[in-house]
């Protein structure tokens, strides 16, 4: 799971997988911002075949806290 | 028009400086085909030529009812239901991830829901990807490409054309709804 989630990040953020851990924060890097945000969300959401609750959508501020929501819908 | 606590309301007279100095930042000025440094008569004049339409076309985007962007609609042509929009988020500090959920969904309801718009289109830099992006998301396709179209800092730049259709958006609509309810 986590390496996909890797791939997911780095796709929709389009930056390199090398960048991808879990201290990677949300709005601490230009192209991780609200717009972007979506783009991410929705990518998790079809490659885990997973719909995300809004709390979800929002306390995923990191990369690592990524794997833990991602974790809890049984991905 | 609200989402949640995200709302979107007529541009006024008190919000002119606040838009006016996102318009002219470097992060918003370089994605727009106009950029050069507008000069406050410049944007009072266009504020009081907007002011005097009957719909209102151009918003400030709000999140817990403090402006944080811009949204508007241009080259609207009723006879065709047609319409171009365009969105910026001008103060990101402090605003959660969902914003850009918003803003975006709003500006698809209002065409589609007030507007009564048949189709509403976007012009993009090419290099504008994140905009793309949600675009794409929200169900936008791509119409057309505009090769080398703007010069912009010095080189000229691809002008990507997308469209979405209001079946479209009554389709794509309840996917993003949840997060607002």
């Amino acid at each position: 799971m986590e390496q996909k989630l890797r791939t997911i990040f780095a796709e929709s953020l389009e930056i390199p997988e090398e960048r991808v851990k879990d201290e990677l924060e949300y709005n601490t890097l230009p192209e991780w911002d609200s717009i972007s945000h979506m783009s991410l969300i929705a990518a998790i959401e079809d490659s885990f075949d997973i719909m995300l609750d809004t709390e979800d959508v929002i306390d995923m501020s990191s990369f690592g806290k990524a794997k833990e929501i991602v974790a809890k819908y049984g991905a | 028009m609200n989402a949640g606590t995200y709302s979107m309301s007529p541009i006024r007279e008190e919000h002119l400086e606040q838009l006016l100095e996102w318009r002219n930042s470097e992060t918003i000025r370089s994605k727009m085909i106009t950029d050069h440094l507008i000069t406050m008569e410049e944007h009072r004049n266009w504020f009081k030529q907007k002011e005097k339409q009957a719909t209102p076309l151009h918003f400030v985007f709000e999140y817990k009812g403090k402006p944080v962007g811009y949204i508007g609609y241009t080259d609207r042509d009723p006879a065709s239901g047609i319409c171009s929009s365009g969105l910026y988020i001008g103060d990101h500090e402090g605003l959660p991830p969902t914003s850009g959920f918003a803003i975006e969904f709003l500006m698809l309801e209002y065409a589609f829901e007030r507007l009564d718009v048949r189709k509403l289109w976007a012009g993009v830099f090419s290099f504008n990807r994140k905009v793309i992006q949600l675009h794409e998301l929200f169900g936008f396709q791509h119409e057309g490409l505009l090769k080398a179209h703007v010069l912009k800092n010095g080189q000229y730049e691809d002008f990507t054309l997308m469209a979405i259709f209001s079946g479209d958006w009554a389709e794509k609509r309840s996917r993003f709804y949840r997060y607002f309810k």
